[in-house]
């Protein structure tokens, strides 16, 4: 091809990337949802785990603690908070305990006190319940808590709404109050909970809802000094989209200048530095375009992670650089290492195949991303590269430093191999620590917007249950049928002490078959008076001051029945719902386990039911269940991909000896890595393996240069310089990715530099003698 | 001449003393009380309690009784008609009744019983500033009887509650008037022991 040619080929090429740039900008989703990096559910239990996670109640719901002041500023910024809460009808629902909730709560509960009541009619209105109650509440009324309790016993001597009121708050534990609203124990904070309209990961919406949070309270607070804590999911989410966000942006920048930096250093030249962008850029964005089609949307942290592309791409143009003799032409240069090359591409690109394989979205994408980049990249050096190069006459000197880091390395052949048996046995006794098993160590949100979540979570007694039944059945009345066969045995499994207490719908509405057997077992307004008549005699109470329970039992025979709308306007209505909804075309309870649960019993009584509508679900262990399960079908990708590079090289080399060679180094910077790691106090998650994999892809390409056939000592010096430069631009580039604050990306970083640094000493010391490298000479 | 004088004397004394005593009587109030109320370290007196109310066919009368220790300590027993006991200490209300286990709850979850058991305990702490944050204080009276009344504050005691009052004799109280919103009364007479 001839110049005019080249020039043709380059330009159209710079315009392809405009043009590529422009279209990825304009249709890019950009999604930050961490939730979405999470595998795909395929058990019907796992798929509720995600559902709730993403949507359910639990996930929109905001804690919030207004502090420093003293209790009745607080108590005041509270309620009037509040107010200003419910009217911006932001919200699903708020409490901060005031008076007026509870208000409402006592009302209902009274109205429907009958349907609600789980007593058994035929004692509750028997002559001689009502006589010991009579007397019951005789010694009452002449108490302190006479004059309180009047106007309800009267409505209601049998007591349920009273009753019903402390069944319901067993099963949810109510804050201190303090000044009539919910405070901390300490006096310190007022607290209250906010359900946000918004789902879970509409991350703008919640945005604005936390916005709207703190504009309301600073028109509130005037001059005090109050301060306001909000937390709760939505705040986790949100704040890790900006942490993402912001790094993106910073850790790009700071990479970028670094390299910059450095090649500018080894190659004296500011073209040649800027040639080398291209094979980057065009890598980048035909990757991130390429994602965006096929996925429909990137994740912030794959582009976060493009950034590790920069540090594995930009080796190409350094080999073509460092490689190019005095009066060689690129292409010359070029055509010589490409079969290196080539066969490091794709050794690697096999190597990420693995995470392109795997359940988990996420690092699909992020494989995805990878492969397209390194492909495109390495094609671009290839064919447009040396037509830029033509540009630049520069000539890269042979440091010596290099020379004489290899004839420190040679002599250290045998490190390799006892590196290898070391990791091993260490791994060996270390094995129980190795995994990192545990998920809430990968959230990326701040050491100190966790522990403000668990203190507020704590003051407010938001139990956080993680152990639980789950009913399915095809309707709402069917299911909550099956919640109240259940009682019984979960009753005598409470008194067999195998869990503390249980939650469950049907204690706040009941089936409406339930509620209609109550109502027939109502005494008749005839029967009632006479039930009265002689429970009243020899009491001191006159009959005529309970015609108002008479005339209300009556119409509770016939009133309307309780739906799951009408409590909406309680305090319960939060919680039904956390413990009620339907999923694709049925119907979900959950039933919430208390205390110390005694699983193998809970689980052995499940199965004795033996019905396919009833599971036991434990919810961390599921989830960290799901992850492991990743986990370990990625591990088996690893092994697979290795298996197969294992026989590409072979295919290559045909010799078994050299392929050792090879792979040793690899084999011993991999498990040494593992063991830094372990020492470091880390445990190993799926994120640790997709940076051991970056390790794998990096130190074939080393490790391959270092082996390539050639008996002319400078090419070898020239392989080795290169080799260097591109272990420090990794090295750099991982390194400032270690640095970031969202555990996937610091943990592949911190993986990828280690193992890169391993991999470039550990490949030196297997080079040949052929390669010529003597004593250091000045 | 000698006999008149002497009278003259006698008489002008007599009005001065008269004249200083009814000048202490009536600059005697409610500040008075409460740190003469605030001073007494324990007291105990039997009662008798009249209850008037509708629901009922005729006065329940009670016997027992009720015992202060400062600093917050208020027990009121009743042994007749029946055996209960209901006793604050601090925050916490135990109630204890015949067969039946003692229950205590945490007073700052029902504000409107705190507000009613404040009504004593504080006025016998003399403690005003707390009475005041229950309660619109009137005083009336001397320091030989003086009656004190209560307007509760608190929304749902309202609704309960019209007034209390109490009456007494320096830091001793003599009685106890609680009046209910439904025609209900209840009485209670001290006698100190």
């Amino acid at each position: 091809m001839n110049q005019n040619q080249g020039k043709f080929i380059a330009l159209l090429w710079l315009l392809v990337l405009a043009a590529s740039c422009i279209l990825f900008l304009k249709q890019a989703n950009v999604v930050t949802d961490m939730t979405s990096l999470m595998p795909g559910a395929t058990s019907a239990t796992d798929k509720l785990m995600l559902q709730q996670l993403r949507q359910g109640p639990a996930s929109r719901m905001l804690i919030i603690g207004i502090a420093s002041g003293n209790p009745e500023q607080l108590a005041e910024f509270s309620t009037a908070l509040i107010e200003h809460l419910r009217s911006s009808d932001r919200f699903v629902y708020v409490n901060n305990g005031g008076e007026e909730a509870s208000d409402r709560d006592r009302a209902f509960v009274m109205s429907n006190r009958y349907l609600l009541s789980p007593a058994d009619s035929s004692r509750t209105f028997s002559v001689a319940a009502l006589k010991a109650k009579m007397q019951q509440q005789l010694q009452v009324l002449a108490s302190p808590l006479g004059a309180l309790t009047r106007s309800d016993f009267i409505r209601d001597p049998t007591g349920e709404a009273l009753q019903l009121l402390q069944l319901w708050s067993s099963g949810l534990q109510q804050p201190e109050k303090q000044h009539g609203v919910w405070f901390s124990v300490d006096g310190k904070r007022a607290l209250m909970i906010a359900e946000s309209k918004a789902a879970a990961f509409d991350l703008d919406r919640q945005e604005t809802v936390l916005a709207t949070i703190q504009m309301k309270f600073d028109s509130i607070k005037g001059k005090s000094k109050a301060t306001l804590i909000v937390t709760g999911p939505p705040v986790f989410a949100v704040d890790a989209r900006r942490t993402i966000r912001k790094e993106v942006m910073w850790l790009t920048a700071i990479s970028s200048l670094l390299v910059l930096a450095f090649l500018l250093f080894v190659y004296r030249s500011p073209v040649l530095v800027l040639i080398a962008g291209i094979p980057l850029l065009s890598g980048i964005i035909i990757a991130a375009l390429f994602v965006n089609t096929v996925f429909g949307q990137i994740h912030g942290i794959t582009l976060a992670f493009g950034i590790t592309i920069i540090g594995v791409a930009v080796d190409y143009p350094i080999h073509l650089f460092t490689h190019r003799t005095s009066g060689e032409s690129a292409r010359a240069t070029m055509r010589r290492i490409w079969p290196t090359m080539l066969l490091a591409v794709v050794t690697t690109a096999v190597g990420y195949s693995a995470m392109v394989l795997s359940g988990f979205a996420g690092l699909a994408q992020l494989g995805v991303f990878a492969i397209v980049g390194l492909l495109t990249a390495a094609l671009t050096t290839y064919s447009i590269l040396p037509i830029f190069m033509n540009y630049s006459r520069a000539h890269v000197p042979i440091y010596g430093g290099v020379i004489g880091f290899m004839a420190l390395m040679r002599p250290l052949k045998w490190l390799p191999l006892l590196l290898i048996i070391v990791s091993s046995i260490t791994l060996f006794f270390m094995q129980e620590q190795l995994w990192e098993n545990d998920i809430a160590n990968l959230n990326p949100a701040s050491t100190s917007l966790k522990n403000n979540d668990k203190l507020l979570r704590k003051e407010l007694n938001v139990a956080d249950v993680s152990k639980m039944l789950i009913i399915e059945a095809g309707s709402l009345q069917s299911v909550l049928q099956k919640s109240e066969r259940l009682v019984a045995g979960l009753d005598k499994l409470v008194a067999d002490k195998v869990m503390d207490g249980y939650d469950h719908a049907a204690r706040y509405l009941p089936s409406e078959q339930r509620q209609q057997q109550r109502q027939q077992a109502l005494p008749s307004a005839r029967e009632l008076r006479t039930t009265m008549y002689h429970a009243l005699q020899g009491s001191l109470f006159r009959q005529s001051g309970f015609s108002q329970f008479i005339r209300e039992v009556h119409a509770s025979k016939t009133q309307a029945l309780i739906t799951l709308k009408d409590l909406d306007s309680t305090s319960m209505g939060l919680r039904l719902r956390s413990l009620l909804f339907q999923q694709d075309k049925h119907w979900v309870s959950l039933i919430p386990l208390h205390g110390n649960i005694k699983t193998d019993q809970l689980q052995a009584w499940v199965t004795t039911m033996s019905d396919p509508g009833l599971r036991f679900l434990d919810l961390k262990n599921a989830s960290n269940r799901i992850i492991n399960h990743y986990r370990d079908e990625a591990l088996w990708y690893v092994v697979m991909g290795a298996m197969v590079i294992l026989l590409l090289l072979l295919l290559r080399f045909r010799s078994i000896v050299t392929v050792t060679r090879i792979l040793l180094p690899i084999v011993a910077a991999e498990l040494t890595v593992v063991v830094v790691l372990l020492l470091l106090g880390f445990k190993l998650s799926v994120f640790h393996l997709v940076g051991l994999l970056l390790v794998m892809g990096i130190g074939l390409d080393y490790s391959l240069f270092f082996n390539r056939e050639h008996n002319d000592v400078s090419e070898g010096h020239r392989t080795t310089q290169s080799l260097i430069v591109c272990s420090v631009t990794t090295i750099l580039v991982f390194g400032v990715l270690a640095f970031s604050q969202t555990p996937v990306l610091s943990t592949i970083g911190l993986t990828a530099s280690i193992g890169s640094l391993l991999c470039l000493l550990l490949s030196a010391t297997m080079v040949k003698k052929s390669w010529g490298y003597a004593p250091p000479f000045s | 001449m000698m006999k008149k004088n002497f009278v003259a004397v006698f008489v002008v004394v007599n009005f001065f003393v008269a004249y200083a005593h009814a000048v202490e009587e009536s600059t005697w109030g409610l500040q008075a009380l409460m740190s003469q109320m605030a001073q007494v370290e324990t007291s105990r007196a039997k009662f008798v309690e009249v209850k008037h109310d509708p629901l009922l066919k005729r006065p329940l009368y009670l016997k027992g009784v009720l015992k202060y220790q400062a600093p917050d300590y208020l027990r009121k027993e009743t042994h007749k008609p029946f055996y209960n006991q209901f006793a604050v200490q601090g925050n916490s209300l135990t109630i204890t009744r015949e067969g039946v286990k003692p229950r205590t709850i945490r007073m700052q979850k029902y504000p409107s019983l705190w507000a009613f058991v404040e009504a004593f305990r504080a006025t016998l702490q003399g403690d005003l500033k707390n009475l005041q944050r229950f309660y619109t204080v009137n005083f009336q009276g001397t320091e030989r009887h003086w009656t004190l009344k209560l307007a509760p504050l608190n929304r749902r005691m309202k609704k309960t509650v019209r007034q209390i009052r109490i009456t007494g004799r320096a830091a001793q109280i003599k009685s106890i008037e609680i009046i209910g919103t439904h025609n209900d009364r209840s009485m209670m007479t001290l006698v100190a022991q």
